[in-house]
């Protein structure tokens, strides 16, 4: 099978009045069609510029030191805007973390909804669709992530939603063009933890009935492991593993999954003091030498400060970047 | 909507009481005999006593201030020494004069500074936003007189493309009043010659009252553009394939017009006292002008009615502010 979306050795500054920021060192990943692929690791590990790159609405002033991204043959780093619209919305969709601020608090759910079908019409070059043919469009994709009273929210403004409904809002909007690949950059972060079980439900149900490609960004573990067929988890800008869900729950072969894989609560099983990973993330402007986890890490060795580890295939479907890899 | 309107025309009422008041308490308390004054340098204290009855200056200060206010409440702001009319009539006369002149300069400064606010942040540091940079600097910085006789200096007495002064030649006639603005009769009355003679009349002290207003709007409104344009919403827009056309001239134009309105409203307060200067470079027959004759003569009672329908506009420019604020954020409507 050909990969779907295919990302190599992608390189990212951003640049700042203090040197730049090397976001996203060399990050290799790829996706089959139909696939889910969850990203894991903390906040400022570059998560959140590598989902928006895919897009093509990255930090304005970043800057491709070097790889690609390739989305169904086609180089999405060589596009200009006009081509992008061919692509947001229609083939690639974006889900975001905070529905609150991801919607425009001046405008009603209908009117920002029918701007999102009325330019997928266009970028798919149909007719402008009329006033009641929009609204139609905009009940059922309403309906289809389960609002029920649907011309309630169609009148209504965001701060007028709860933060679920707003979500399935958003949601539905990224659904408008029925996308072939969607990125979901923490979905349930922002909601109740209630809320977050409806709107993952709601996310697994979509994604196997639309036959979509995913790619679930996360901090929580349990959220990924919910939706996603595979994991990479990313430090400080690199992956340093990537595999089976299970696998990685399971086996984790780098020291950094296993320190946050430690650092979950359980509820089940023994009291034990939680684990935390000594350290913070580091600077990005000045990263560590070599393995960026080495000063972090319980493993390291000279060898780690000097050389930057290659991801190395250490199983089916399972690839680490450490020199140590556990075994 | 409605409960929100009649609340702020409350507060209008409540404000504007505080507005005359303050105006009573300050001639009240500024120095100077005021029956003196009135009375003249040559007057026998005889002279001046008359007068302080005459005037009701010898009352307590509690029964000077009901009647001032009933006074107020029946239009009567007292007569102009100068003039000789009752306060009222002249302001009837001059108010709409000014009026015309901040309305246009408004317009300019709202219809130039919001799109080339606009356009600046979306060429943010590139040529454009260069230009305009410098412009509304130079804007904020220059004192309007001296930029007023530059320009009448430069377009007026060596280009002779526009008039030195005045608001309509000698020789035109007003159209006959239906609004009192002569821009707007003389255009429902098709009276285009006139028109013509008031536009060229208006357009350089319009420019300059209009120009650091102008350079204000025009920067608050890049700022908060560019502050819009980088917030998630725009983000989320852009991803779901929204124009970039559409995404910055209504989703993110229209968050950032409320703090560009609330400048709109300052500077409304601020053109109208500006008028003092730039009618007077002008030689605009409008209240700016008034007040300064009228102070110049020691005349107060024209003064204290210019004060009072000066601080009338702003309050009411302030309440339109208010409620279009409210119009625009449906946040602040439903906060109620």
């Amino acid at each position: 099978m050909t990969a779907f979306l295919t990302i190599e050795d992608y390189r990212l500054d951003i640049p700042t009045f203090d040197g730049d920021l090397k976001v996203l060192d060399g990050i290799t990943l790829s996706l089959e069609k139909g696939e889910t692929l969850g990203i894991v690791g903390e906040s400022g590990c570059g998560k959140t510029v590598l989902a928006r790159s895919i897009l093509g609405i990255g930090p304005a002033r970043g800057k491709r030191m070097s790889g690609r991204m390739v989305f169904d043959s086609i180089e999405l780093d060589e596009l200009d805007e006009s081509e992008w619209r061919r692509i947001r919305g229609v083939k690639i969709s974006m889900i975001f973390q905070d529905p609150m601020t991801y919607l425009n608090p001046l405008f009603t759910i209908g009117r920002q909804l029918a701007d999102v079908v009325v330019a997928h019409g266009r970028a798919k070059a149909e007719r402008t669709p009329s006033r009641d043919e929009q609204r139609r469009r905009c009940d059922a994709l309403l309906e289809q992530v389960q609002i029920r009273d649907s011309a309630r929210v169609f009148d209504s403004y965001p701060h007028q939603l709860s933060g679920g409904m707003r979500q399935r809002v958003l949601i539905a909007m990224a659904l408008a063009g029925e996308p072939q690949l969607l990125i979901a950059d923490e979905p349930t972060t922002a909601l109740d933890v209630t809320i977050q079980a409806q709107i993952l439900e709601l996310l697994r149900d979509l994604v196997s009935r639309l036959g979509l490609t995913v790619v679930m960004i996360s901090h929580d573990v349990g959220a990924i492991a919910a939706i996603a067929r595979r994991v990479a988890v990313m430090y400080a800008g690199v992956v340093v593993e990537q595999g089976r869900t299970e696998d990685i729950l399971t086996r984790p072969r780098h020291p950094y999954t296993q320190g946050l894989l430690a650092a979950l609560p359980e509820i089940e099983g023994e009291r034990h003091v939680l684990e935390a990973i000594p350290g913070t993330i580091p600077n990005l402007i000045h990263p560590p030498s070599g393995c960026r986890f080495h000063p972090r890490c319980p493993r390291a060795t000279d060898i780690c400060s000097v050389e930057k580890p290659v991801a190395r295939s250490i199983g089916a479907d399972h690839v680490v970047a450490c020199h140590h890899a556990l075994a | 909507m409605l409960s929100l309107t009649l609340r702020k025309i409350a507060v209008l009422i409540g404000t504007m009481i505080g507005l005359a008041a303050l105006t009573f308490l300050i001639t009240n308390v500024a120095p100077g005999d005021p029956a003196r004054l009135v009375a003249g340098p040559d007057a026998t204290n005889d002279m001046v006593e008359t007068i302080r009855v005459e005037y009701g200056l010898d009352r307590p200060l509690i029964e000077q201030f009901g009647i001032y206010m009933g006074d107020l409440l029946t239009g009567d702001l007292g007569r102009s020494i100068v003039s000789t009319r009752p306060v009222i009539d002249d302001l009837a006369r001059y108010v709409p004069a000014t009026l015309e002149l901040v309305l246009v300069a408004m317009l300019l400064g709202v219809l130039i500074g919001v799109p080339f606010g606009m356009l600046s942040a979306v060429y943010r540091d590139k040529t454009l936003d260069q230009v305009t940079r410098i412009l509304s600097i130079s804007g904020v910085a220059l004192p309007a007189f001296w930029f007023g006789i530059l320009l009448q200096l430069f377009f007026a007495v060596r280009l002779e493309w526009l008039p030195v002064s005045g608001q309509l030649p000698l020789t035109s006639i007003a159209p006959e009043p239906i609004t009192h603005l002569i821009l707007v009769d003389s255009l429902l009355r098709g009276d285009f010659e006139t028109f013509r003679e008031a536009l060229s009349h208006i357009i350089l002290p319009a420019v300059v009252l209009s120009f650091p207003c102008l350079a204000s709007i025009l920067r608050v409104n890049r700022a908060e553009m560019i502050e819009v344009l980088q917030s998630d919403h725009i983000i989320a827009a852009r991803a779901h394939g929204i124009s970039a056309a559409r995404i910055v001239t209504v989703y993110a134009l229209k968050n950032a017009l409320l703090p560009t309105l609330a400048m709109i409203g300052l500077r409304f307060g601020w053109m109208l006292g500006s008028t003092v200067l730039v009618e007077t470079v002008f030689d605009w027959p409008g209240i700016g002008l008034y007040a300064v004759s009228s102070s110049l003569a020691s005349d107060f009672k024209p003064v204290i009615g210019v004060t009072l329908v000066i601080g009338f506009l702003f309050m009411l420019t302030n309440t339109f502010v208010d409620l279009a604020y409210a119009w625009i954020d449906p946040r602040l409507r439903s906060a109620q």
